[in-house]
């Protein structure tokens, strides 16, 4: 196993982030690490990367302890939104100190891709805009091509045309140089087609890992009248039901590998799949949703 | 398949020292302004006074790198401050090495700077006797010749890798654990018996005038062996969380 975390427990003050996380990744694949805010994700990554020491339990990358590891560190690398670099470098530098820090970092591609989004490489890092500074973060990266690079947010604040690009030359590079790429996140637009397995954390603790295609295929959203969309709803699992319009409605439901959804002909009912996104958060929603809280505050008035 | 790096830790302890080196040039710059300032005070001079009876007039003028040596050692207290906080450490995370490696840089890269600042805090003094050729004005040289620099050399130097020592270890130990870190400061105190600071002054000024240059020195290496080391134990645990 290349990263494996067994029974980890991370602890900040009386507030648990990872209650005995156990996890096994494996191979070179892109892997994304998903989970609602406060899941654990990036704790988990920070372990992973050495940032941070379990308070309980045991991580291994590359059958290493990564905290105070030279040899996990120099096959690893954490990007994140508070990535820093030495604060007197230009971003040339910073690539040139990358390269000279990283044997397998490509410098030409990093210089390309800044000029191809217009990031000035005589420029601070301090001085880039939030979506700017990320973008170079992630370019960085990619170029450094470690045999495991972990990717978390990395396309906050990014515009649309940046966030395509980015992941094609991920995947490209990817492909080009397989490794093992885990991305997190909770807003996956345009990532989720590159995953091969999902990993969903919820409170701290795994909730499931698997490949994404089959994780998908586990869900499916039927929508039409509410009260065909309810007896259509009585006869499976439902993770989350709510009115669209008035009369009607929209489920989220669990669908068995290799069963069939059939719809009656003329219920004016209609079957979609379901987006990795809407999946691990209906997987992860409280019962009821936000519709029941809403009722539950306002009725109590 | 991805292949492994297997690093050294000689080279990342290199990197590191590079890293500081280009990467923190604010160090080195604030050693240089700092020094340039010091040169500048002590070529004006200072302690100057006069007296006149009528017949004669007297005006003694001491030229001397007191600013320059003194700056240095503000310099030596100051700036470890920030090559040990989080800021630092999150920074270093990003490039390949432990914890142990990026202190080991580090105190190589205070070491050096150390022994630069003194040399250049050594040679204004030496040059500060030549402030005051100016023709028909007496001087007086300073006793001693060689041994008077070598000796201002290797206290000066003792002095500030002990300033360094202490003020690394106490960012280290700061950023890890405030509570530590005062907790640590009040036992020294206690220890020391020191209530109030000018004790404490008198404690310092005490060690500071003790024994010959080459004792003092051997005295604050091994002080500042300790400090650094302990420094590196405290920072063994140290992580910054993004």
């Amino acid at each position: 196993m290349e990263v494996t975390f067994q029974q980890v427990v991370r602890q900040y003050g009386k507030t648990e982030a990872l209650s005995g996380l156990t996890l096994n990744l494996d191979g070179d694949k892109i892997i994304g690490i998903l989970g609602r805010n406060g899941a654990g994700k990036s704790t988990a990554l920070q372990i992973a990367a050495g940032h941070l020491k379990p308070s309980g339990g045991k991580v291994s990358i590359f059958g290493e302890n990564p905290f105070n590891s030279l040899f996990a560190s120099a096959n690893t690398l954490l990007v994140h939104e508070g990535m820093s670099f030495p604060p007197a470098l230009r971003l040339n530098a910073i690539l040139g100190e990358m390269e000279r820090a990283y044997p397998s970092f490509d410098k030409k591609l990093a210089r390309s891709l800044l000029e191809h989004f217009g990031i000035p490489d005589n420029a601070f890092h301090i001085q880039l805009s939030k979506g700017m500074k990320n973008t170079f973060n992630m370019v960085a990266g990619i170029a450094a091509r470690t045999p495991l690079t972990m990717f978390d947010e990395p396309l906050n604040g990014m515009d649309a045309g940046v966030r395509s690009d980015l992941l094609q030359v991920l995947l490209k590079d990817y492909i080009a140089r397989p490794r093992m790429i885990l991305l997190s996140g909770h807003q996956l637009e345009g990532m989720e087609d590159l995953f091969e397995e999902v990993v969903i954390l919820h409170q701290g603790r795994l909730l499931h890992h698997g490949n994404a295609d089959e994780f998908k295929e586990g869900f499916a959203r039927i929508s039409g009248p509410a009260s065909e969309v309810r007896r259509a709803a009585s006869k499976v699992q439902v993770l989350e039901l709510h009115e669209t319009l008035p009369g009607m409605a929209e489920a989220i439901i669990m669908v068995q590998p290799g069963t069939t959804l059939f719809m009656n002909e003329g219920s004016g009912l209609k079957s979609t799949s379901v987006s990795l996104g809407d999946a691990y958060v209906a997987m992860t929603r409280k019962k009821g949703g936000i519709d029941r809280v809403y009722a539950d505050a306002t009725d109590s008035r | 398949m991805s292949t492994l790096t297997q690093p050294t830790a000689g080279n990342a302890v290199i990197n590191q020292f590079m890293r500081n080196l280009f990467g923190r040039s604010g160090i080195l710059g604030s050693l240089l302004a700092l020094q340039v300032i010091g040169i500048a005070l002590s070529f004006f001079g200072g302690n100057g006074f006069g007296t006149s009876d009528g017949q004669i007039s007297i005006n003694v003028v001491d030229y001397s790198a007191n600013p320059v040596i003194g700056l240095t050692l503000l310099w030596a207290l100051i700036s470890p401050l920030y090559l040990s906080g989080r800021d630092s450490l999150q920074t270093d995370l990003t490039f390949p090495g432990s914890r142990t490696i990026r202190h080991t840089g580090n105190v190589l890269y205070l070491s050096a700077l150390v022994l630069a600042g003194s040399l250049v805090a050594t040679l204004a003094h030496m040059a500060s006797v030549l402030f005051t050729v100016i023709s028909d004005r007496p001087l007086i040289m300073p006793e001693g010749g060689t041994a008077h620099y070598a000796s201002l050399f290797a206290v000066l130097t003792g002095y500030c890798l002990l300033l360094a020592a202490l003020s690394y270890f106490a960012g280290t130990l700061f950023s890890v654990s405030r509570i530590a870190a005062f907790a640590l400061f009040a036992l020294v105190m206690i220890l020391l018996r020191v209530t109030a600071l000018n004790e404490l002054l008198a404690a310092i000024i005490r060690f500071a005038g003790e024994g010959p240059a080459s004792m003092i020195l051997l005295i604050c290496l091994l002080i500042s062996a300790f400090l650094f080391l302990a420094a590196m134990a405290a920072g063994s645990r140290q992580e910054v969380r993004a």
